[in-house]
C-alpha cells in the first residue's frame, strides 16, 4: 500500500476553472469523484481506504489517494453460458459451442462448470481478472483524469506533437506532470509529455524540487513557497485580511466576492494593507468599493460604525519582505484609478442627472424598440397606471417618505431612471448603474424619495438580493421590467431554454417578489397590457389585437412560472400550488395566498369538506360543458334537496366572495365547507341524470354553479384525491 | 537624484525590449504605415500568423483608438499610444520564463515584486479573432496582455502563436515612478553642461489635445463613411485581382473610419452591427486569400 501522486502542472488557471475541477475531482456526498471513479475503475483503490484529496493552486492540479495497491485488487467474476444440453454432447465433453464459449472469456475449457441457475443447467466459468501492476495501469488514470474534466472554454497551444492527430485542449497550457506511487515514478507520458518526479515550486521565490515520495508532496511544496491546498490557502487569506484589518482599526469587507478569486490568484499569499489618499474619500462610498474591487480584487476596510476607512487590503503572491514595494505600487495603480473616478464624478455631477436625461434620446435601447428616451417615457405612464392603482401613501411598507405626491415622485424618477447609464461613472463602472443615479439625483436636489426610487429601480439584483426599501422604488421597479418582459416579446426575443440574454427570468422573478412584498394586487395580465399599450402610442408596429393577446398570454405564464418556482423553492406541496395557480385570480398576491392557505390547511375538516364538495359537484358538471353557460331555472326544481342546494349557494355566494377579495382564504373555505351538507343531500335525493332533458340540464347547470363558486378559491381537481 | 537618472526613459524602455527579443531570435520590424487600433492589426501579426510557418517578430506599433482620447486632461487615457507587440509561432513551452526574462531586462528585480498571470480573455470582433490568456500584472499593474491566439479572421490556427502586447506608456511610468503619463521622461542630454529633458507632454499633448477635438467634434461624418464604403469596395476589387496584401490596407482603412465614426458619436447599434460585420467579412477573406496565395505552409 503506498501513496499515489498525480499532478497536472499547468500555466495560471483562470479561478472558476479551479474551482470547477476541486467539485468535479472531489464529488459530493453520495456520489464519487473522478479520481475516485477512474481508481475504482482501474481497481486501484482498497475498500474502505479514504476518498482522495484533492489539491489545486494556479498552477497545479493534484491528488492524493492513501491505501493505493501495488497490483491491482482481485477481480473474480462468474459468467454464464450457454445451457448445458447445447454446452456438452452425450459423453459429457464440451461441444464446439461449449468451446466457443470457454473462448469468448478467456477461460480454457477445463475451466467451464455446469451449474444451476433457477432452476436450469448452464455452463459457467469463473474469471479471475488479471492483476496488472499498477504501475501500467496509472497512464490510463492519468489521461482519464485530464481527458475527464468538463473544462468550458478549452484552448490550444503551441504545435501538434508529433503523431497527434488533434489537439489537446485544456483550460491552459499543461507544461509538466508528476505521477508517484510512493517513492516510484510512474513511467508513462501523455499527449507528449513524459511522467516526472519534478515539481514546480513558486514561480519567483521557488525551485523546482524531485519529490522523494508521493506523501510528502506538500511539505516539498510548502519548501518552495507554494501552499497548495486550497483550504490552506483560504485560511491564511482570511487571517491575513482579519489582522490588517484590525490594523487599520477596522473590518474587511467583500461585497463583490473577490476571496473565492483570491484563493486562487497566488500560491503564496500574503495579505498586505495600503493606503487610500485622504482626499480620495470624498468619493461616494460605492465609488470607492467598486474602484477597489473591481479588477483589482482589493478588499475595502470599514470602521465600527460602517465609514470606509482610508486603506485597502490586497493579497500578493510575492515575498512578505517586499511588502513595501509591491504596496507602493498598488497604492499608485488605485491612486490612478481614483483620480480617474474623480475626474468622472465631478464630470458627471457638473452635469446633472437632468442635462443626462435630455442625452438618452442619442442612446439605442434596443434596435427594434428605440431610444432610452422612448423607454423612459414608456416608464413614466407604466408607473401612472401602476400608482393609480395602488393603494394610498402608507397602506405599503416603506411609505414614500416626503410630501411630495407620490405621481410626481414616481413620473419625476420615472424620467431619470436611466440617465445615470450616460455617466462617466457608469460607462467606468457598469455595475453602479442606479446606484449613481440615486446619488446624482440627490446631488441635483430631486429629493430624496425620487433618488431612492431612482436608486433602487434595478433590485432585486438577484433571486435573493433585497427588495426596494420604498414604494415608488418597488413600483418603478415592478415597471422597468415589465416593459423588459413586454419589450422582449415585442422584438420577437423572447427566452427559450437556457438562453434568456436579457436576465428576463431575473426580471421576472423580480416582479413576483415586490408584488408580494407589496401586496401589489393589480391584475398581472392587466399590467402587461399597459406595457404593450406604451410601446403602441411609441408607434410599434405589428401589435394588431391578436399579437396583443397572445404576448399577454405567454408573458403573464411566464411571470407565473416565476411565482411558481419561488412557492415550491419555500417548500410547498406541487399540488398545492397547481390547484392555486390554476385559480382564476388574477393577481399575485392572490394566488400565493391561495397556495400558502391550501398548504397551511389542508387536512382540516372544512378544507377537506370544501374539497368534496367541489369534488362531487365537478365530476358531474364535467360532464356538460355548456352547463356553466345555463342559467339555473328555479322553476324546474323538483325535489327539496334542488330547493336546499340552491337555498345553501345563494347565502354562501358574497360572504365567500368577499372573503377572497380580501384573500380571507380559510373564511371562504369555511363558506364553501358550509355547502357541503346541501351537496351531500342532493347527491342522495337527486337523481341528476333524469331521462328529462330540461330537469336534467338545469341539475347540471346548478352543480356547475357551485363547481364555479368553488373553484373561484382554487382548481381543487388538482388535489389528490381525498376520502369521501 | 542619482537614482533618479538611472531609471529607463521612454526610449530606453522600447531600446531594451528591442534589444531583448532580438536576443529571442525575434525579427525586429516597424510599424505598420496605416493607422491601425492595436498591433494585432499589423500584417506581421494578423497575416504571418495563419500559416504553419514558424514565425517570431517584434515591434513597436502606434496605436489609434479615437474614442479612448481625453484631449490632454486624464494622465492615464490617450487616443493615441504606443504598444510593444511580439509574436511567436508556435509558441514556446517555456514562454511565461521568457516573457518574465523581459521584466527582469527592463529592471524590473521579480523577487521585489509581485507578478501575476490573471485571467482575461481576449476578443476581437472586426478581425474575427479570439484567444485565451491573462492580463500580466506588476505589484497590481496591467503590464502585458498575453494571449494564445485561437483563431484570426474566422480560421481555427495550426500552430497556436503566442502574442506578448506591452503597454508601453503605463510600463514606463511604473518604471519611472509618475503619476502623468505627461510626465513621463522621453529623453534626456546635456546641452553644453545643461540637462534638457523631453517629456511625453513635451512631444503629445498637443496632438492629443487637437486630434480629441478632431476625433469627437470636427471629423466629417460623411466623408467617414464614404471612405468607409470605397476601402471596402476597393478591397473587394483587390480580392477578386487576387491581391491579399492590398486588400488588407483597404481593410485596415475600413476599420479606422469605423473608430473615426464611432468617436462621433453617429454609429447606432444596428450600425454597429453591420459596419463591424462588413470588415469582419473582409478580413476573412483577405485571411483566405492569403493562405491560397502563399500555401498553408505544411509539408505536403
Amino acid at each position: 500500500m503506498s501513496t499515489l501522486l498525480i499532478e497536472v502542472g499547468c500555466e495560471e488557471l483562470p479561478y472558476k476553472v479551479c474551482e470547477a475541477v476541486v467539485r468535479q475531482l472531489e464529488g459530493a456526498e453520495g456520489a464519487p469523484g473522478l479520481v475516485e471513479k477512474l481508481l475504482t475503475e482501474a481497481r486501484l483503490l482498497e475498500d474502505g481506504a479514504p476518498a482522495p484529496r484533492v489539491l489545486v493552486s494556479p498552477r497545479r492540479i493534484a491528488a492524493l489517494a492513501e491505501h493505493v495497491p501495488s497490483r491491482q485488487t482481485a477481480n473474480v467474476q462468474d459468467f454464464r453460458g450457454p445451457k448445458a444440453e447445447i454446452a456438452y454432447d452425450a459423453e459429457g465433453r464440451l461441444t464446439k459451442a461449449g468451446e466457443g464459449f470457454a473462448r469468448s472469456r478467456g477461460a480454457r475449457a477445463a475451466d467451464v462448470r455446469r451449474a444451476l441457475v433457477d432452476g436450469t443447467e448452464f455452463a459457467v466459468v469463473r474469471v479471475e481478472a488479471q492483476r496488472a501492476d499498477a504501475a501500467t495501469v496509472l497512464p490510463g488514470v492519468v489521461a482519464g483524469l485530464i481527458g475527464g474534466l468538463q473544462i468550458p472554454r478549452g484552448m490550444r497551444w503551441g504545435a501538434r506533437p508529433a503523431g497527434e492527430e488533434e489537439y489537446l485542449r485544456f483550460s491552459r497550457p499543461i507544461r509538466w506532470i508528476v505521477c508517484m506511487l510512493g517513492g516510484a515514478p510512474v513511467e508513462g507520458s501523455f499527449y507528449g509529455l513524459s511522467f516526472g518526479d519534478v515539481t514546480q515550486g513558486h514561480r519567483v521565490l521557488g525551485a523546482p524540487v524531485v519529490l522523494d515520495k508521493a506523501e510528502h508532496y506538500e511539505r516539498h511544496l510548502e519548501e518552495q513557497k507554494v501552499v497548495v491546498s486550497q483550504h490552506e490557502r483560504r485560511r491564511a487569506i482570511v487571517e491575513g485580511l482579519d489582522a490588517r484589518a484590525a490594523e487599520a482599526g477596522g473590518a474587511w469587507s467583500d461585497p463583490g466576492g473577490v476571496l473565492a478569486e483570491a484563493v486562487y490568484l497566488a500560491e503564496w499569499p500574503s495579505v498586505a494593507r495600503g493606503a487610500i489618499s485622504g482626499s480620495h474619500l470624498r468619493l461616494p462610498d460605492p465609488v470607492l468599493v467598486t474602484a477597489m474591487q473591481s479588477h483589482q480584487r482589493y478588499f475595502p476596510v470599514r470602521d465600527g460604525e460602517g465609514r470606509l476607512l482610508p486603506a485597502f487590503l490586497y493579497v500578493s503572491n510575492a515575498d512578505p519582505a517586499a511588502a513595501a514595494v509591491v504596496t507602493r505600487g498598488n497604492e499608485r495603480v488605485l491612486g490612478g484609478r481614483l483620480d480617474d473616478a474623480e475626474f468622472a464624478y465631478d464630470r458627471d455631477v457638473a452635469e446633472g442627472l437632468d442635462t443626462m436625461a435630455d442625452r438618452l434620446r442619442d442612446v439605442v435601447f434596443h434596435e427594434q424598440l428605440g431610444s432610452l428616451a422612448d423607454k423612459a417615457v414608456r416608464l413614466q405612464g407604466l408607473v401612472a397606471a401602476l400608482g393609480a392603482g395602488t393603494a394610498p401613501d402608507g397602506a405599503a411598507p416603506g411609505g414614500n417618505g416626503s410630501g411630495t405626491p407620490r405621481e410626481e415622485v414616481l413620473r419625476t424618477a420615472a424620467r431619470l431612471a436611466k440617465a445615470d447609464l450616460v455617466s462617466q461613472v457608469v460607462i467606468e463602472f457598469p455595475v453602479l448603474q442606479g446606484v449613481m443615479g440615486g446619488l446624482y439625483a440627490v446631488s441635483g436636489g430631486a429629493g430624496e424619495a425620487v433618488a431612492r426610487a431612482v436608486g433602487e429601480h434595478y433590485w432585486p439584483l438577484s433571486a435573493t438580493a433585497p427588495l426596494p426599501g420604498t414604494l415608488p422604488g418597488a413600483l418603478l421597479a415592478v415597471a422597468d421590467k415589465v416593459d423588459n418582459i413586454a419589450g422582449a416579446w415585442v422584438a420577437g426575443q423572447k427566452p427559450s431554454g437556457s438562453r434568456d440574454p436579457y436576465g428576463l427570468r431575473r426580471a421576472a422573478m423580480g416582479i413576483v417578489r415586490i408584488a408580494l412584498e407589496y401586496a401589489l394586487r393589480f391584475p398581472l395580465a392587466g399590467l402587461l397590457a399597459s406595457a404593450l399599450d406604451q410601446f403602441e402610442v411609441q408607434g410599434i408596429e405589428g401589435l394588431d389585437d391578436e399579437r396583443r393577446a397572445v404576448i399577454v398570454a405567454e408573458t403573464s405564464a411566464f411571470v407565473r412560472e416565476r411565482l411558481q418556482a419561488l412557492l415550491l423553492e419555500e417548500g410547498l406541496p406541487f399540488a398545492s400550488v397547481e390547484a392555486a395557480l390554476a385559480a382564476p385570480a388574477a393577481d399575485l398576491p392572490a394566488l400565493a395566498a391561495r397556495a400558502r392557505a391550501f398548504t397551511a390547511l389542508a387536512g382540516r375538516d372544512f378544507f377537506e369538506d370544501a374539497v368534496t364538495a367541489y369534488d362531487r359537484c365537478a365530476a358531474l358538471a364535467a360532464t356538460d360543458e355548456a352547463a356553466a353557460e345555463r342559467p339555473v331555472d328555479p322553476t324546474l326544481f323538483a325535489e327539496a334537496a334542488e330547493r336546499e342546494l340552491a337555498a345553501a349557494y345563494e347565502a354562501a355566494r358574497g360572504p365567500l366572495l368577499e372573503a377572497l377579495a380580501h384573500l380571507e382564504l380559510e373564511s371562504a373555505l369555511k363558506r364553501a365547507a358550509g355547502l357541503r351538507p346541501a351537496v351531500d343531500k342532493y347527491f342522495d335525493d337527486v337523481l341528476v341524470m333524469d331521462d328529462d332533458p330540461a330537469l336534467r340540464g338545469n341539475r347540471l347547470a346548478q352543480l356547475a354553479a357551485v363547481t364555479s363558486l368553488i373553484g373561484r378559491i382554487g382548481e381543487f381537481s388538482r388535489l389528490p384525491a381525498t376520502q369521501t | 537624484m542619482s537614482a533618479q537618472k538611472t531609471l529607463p526613459t521612454f526610449q530606453q524602455v522600447i531600446a531594451r525590449l528591442q534589444a531583448y527579443w532580438e536576443q529571442q531570435g525575434c525579427v525586429i520590424v516597424q510599424p505598420y504605415h496605416t493607422e491601425v487600433g492595436a498591433g494585432t492589426f499589423n500584417p506581421h501579426t494578423f497575416l504571418r500568423c495563419l500559416d504553419a510557418r514558424p514565425w517570431r517578430a517584434a515591434y513597436v506599433e502606434p496605436s489609434m483608438r479615437p474614442t479612448d482620447g481625453r484631449y490632454g486632461e486624464n494622465p492615464f487615457r490617450l487616443g493615441h499610444f504606443y504598444q510593444y507587440q511580439v509574436v511567436i509561432k508556435p509558441s514556446p513551452p517555456d514562454i511565461q520564463d521568457i516573457y518574465l526574462q523581459s521584466l527582469v531586462a527592463l529592471g524590473i528585480d521579480m523577487r521585489e515584486h509581485d507578478v501575476r498571470f490573471v485571467e482575461d480573455n481576449w476578443e476581437g470582433p472586426t478581425l474575427g479573432a479570439w484567444g485565451q490568456g491573462w492580463e500580466v500584472w506588476v505589484d497590481g499593474m496591467e503590464a502585458t496582455q498575453f494571449t494564445y491566439f485561437q483563431q484570426l479572421g474566422g480560421i481555427d490556427l495550426d500552430p497556436i502563436t503566442v502574442e506578448l502586447t506591452y503597454g508601453l506608456e503605463r510600463l514606463a511610468m511604473y518604471l519611472q515612478g509618475v503619476d502623468s503619463v505627461y510626465d513621463l521622461v522621453w529623453s534626456r542630454w546635456d546641452e553644453g553642461g545643461r540637462a534638457v529633458t523631453v517629456t511625453y507632454g513635451d512631444v503629445y499633448r498637443e496632438n492629443e489635445r487637437e486630434f480629441s477635438r478632431y476625433n469627437f467634434e470636427v471629423a466629417d461624418t460623411e466623408l467617414l463613411y464614404r471612405h468607409f464604403r470605397e476601402h471596402a469596395g476597393e478591397a473587394g476589387r483587390c480580392l477578386e485581382a487576387g491581391l491579399p496584401l492590398p486588400a488588407y490596407d483597404h481593410v485596415l482603412k475600413c476599420s479606422h473610419a469605423f473608430n473615426m465614426l464611432d468617436a462621433r458619436g453617429v454609429i447606432s447599434v444596428t450600425d454597429r452591427t453591420m459596419h463591424i460585420g462588413r470588415v469582419r467579412d473582409l478580413a476573412r477573406k483577405v485571411a483566405v486569400l492569403y493562405l491560397e496565395v502563399n500555401g498553408d505552409g505544411r509539408e505536403p
